[in-house]
């Protein structure tokens, strides 16, 4: 495009109304001509910009690492989603406060007595579960004397 | 001209849409280097700008079943490209404090060797400017100056009126201006 056709188009090119093509044109006309651009005023001079601007190329692997991402596997995707995350975090803070409150409710409901701490402290000791199981048994004294001296009947 | 090549891309998506992949790579070829370089205005970093670009075509591909040609793809493309990279721009991290747009030209100058020294110096003090643009009036200026979308177009994809685009346009001219005031001289070789 030369100094005259872009006269003939500049109004259309400044109003937005120019196809893609022209438009183009006339930018890098504006960007190269010193006397065509100084006629315009400061703002209508900001059209040029993209002429004078950078353009990326994309690196030679972006198609292959693309492709890469597209077969990579899409909870991690889902996972970087922080509304996702925080979903996440607050389903485990409710179901920890829903399980921990039941627990301590249960506990505080039972009345603890000072004998039954001392039999628990020693629980880890009784590895054999059946003694465990039957520790009402061993309370019963005098189921255990009775048993003893039938024991000696026998013998 | 231009009619037929976006008619040639929704007919692209659908044909990906019933599962046709190279469908999917000629668009994805056609539409890369202005997805990188739309992204690269927002994020003015290389890594950064291929790492949105990405991320565009990934959602251009999950929402294929979703796709519906009853818009231009490039206005369903930019939609989508315009929402990862105003996400993007509005984290912290993106907030920095920008170097004075003077400063910037004045060290690109005094650095300048040579004329490619000097377009980097330009370039930097552009996107300076373009940085410290309202949001809107950044993304209609983008759209429609760099990607060379129509009006119409930019005001679909930003949901608004062509009248409130073209508002957008000459108020964010205006504030360039301003912005580079200082700078125009060396800008246009005046």
């Amino acid at each position: 495009m030369n100094c005259d056709e872009l006269k003939r188009v500049l109004n259309d090119f400044l109003n937005g109304t120019l196809s893609g093509e022209e438009s183009r044109e006339a930018r890098r006309h504006l960007a190269s001509c010193n006397a065509c651009v100084s006629r315009l005023d400061p703002a209508d001079r900001m059209e040029v910009l993209p002429v004078l601007d950078d353009e990326l190329e994309p690196s030679d692997d972006f198609a292959e690492r693309f492709h890469r991402r597209l077969q990579a596997p899409r909870r991690n995707a889902v996972w970087r989603n922080p509304l996702t995350l925080a979903a996440a975090a607050a389903l485990v803070l409710i179901s920890a406060a829903l399980f921990f409150g039941q627990h301590f409710r249960g506990l505080a409901e039972i009345s603890v007595n000072p004998n039954d701490l001392t039999l628990a402290e020693d629980l880890p000791i009784l590895e054999n579960m059946a003694v465990i199981q039957n520790l009402e048994l061993l309370e019963n004294f005098d189921a255990i004397e009775k048993l003893t001296i039938e024991e000696g009947e026998e013998q | 001209m231009t009619k037929r090549i976006e008619d040639s891309d929704a007919r692209l998506m659908l044909r990906f849409k019933d599962g046709d992949t190279d469908a999917f790579e000629l668009l994805f070829s056609r539409h890369l280097r202005a997805i990188i370089n739309f992204s690269f205005r927002f994020v003015r970093n290389r890594a950064m700008a291929e790492e949105l670009a990405q991320e565009i075509f990934l959602k251009v591909y999950a929402g294929a079943s979703g796709y519906e040609a009853q818009a231009k793809f490039t206005t369903w493309l930019y939609r989508i490209a315009t929402n990862v990279c105003l996400n993007e721009v509005r984290k912290p991290r993106f907030l920095a404090v920008h170097e004075p747009l003077a400063e910037a030209l004045r060290i690109g100058s005094a650095e300048a060797h040579g004329d490619r020294l000097q377009r980097q110096a330009v370039s930097r003090a552009i996107r300076q400017a373009l940085d410290q643009l309202p949001g809107k009036q950044r993304v209609a200026f983008i759209l429609n100056k760099y990607q060379e979308l129509s009006y119409a177009e930019v005001s679909e994809i930003m949901g608004t009126s062509e009248q409130a685009v073209k508002s957008l346009i000459h108020r964010a001219k205006e504030t360039l201006a301003e912005k580079l005031k200082p700078s125009l001289p060396e800008l246009f070789n005046l």
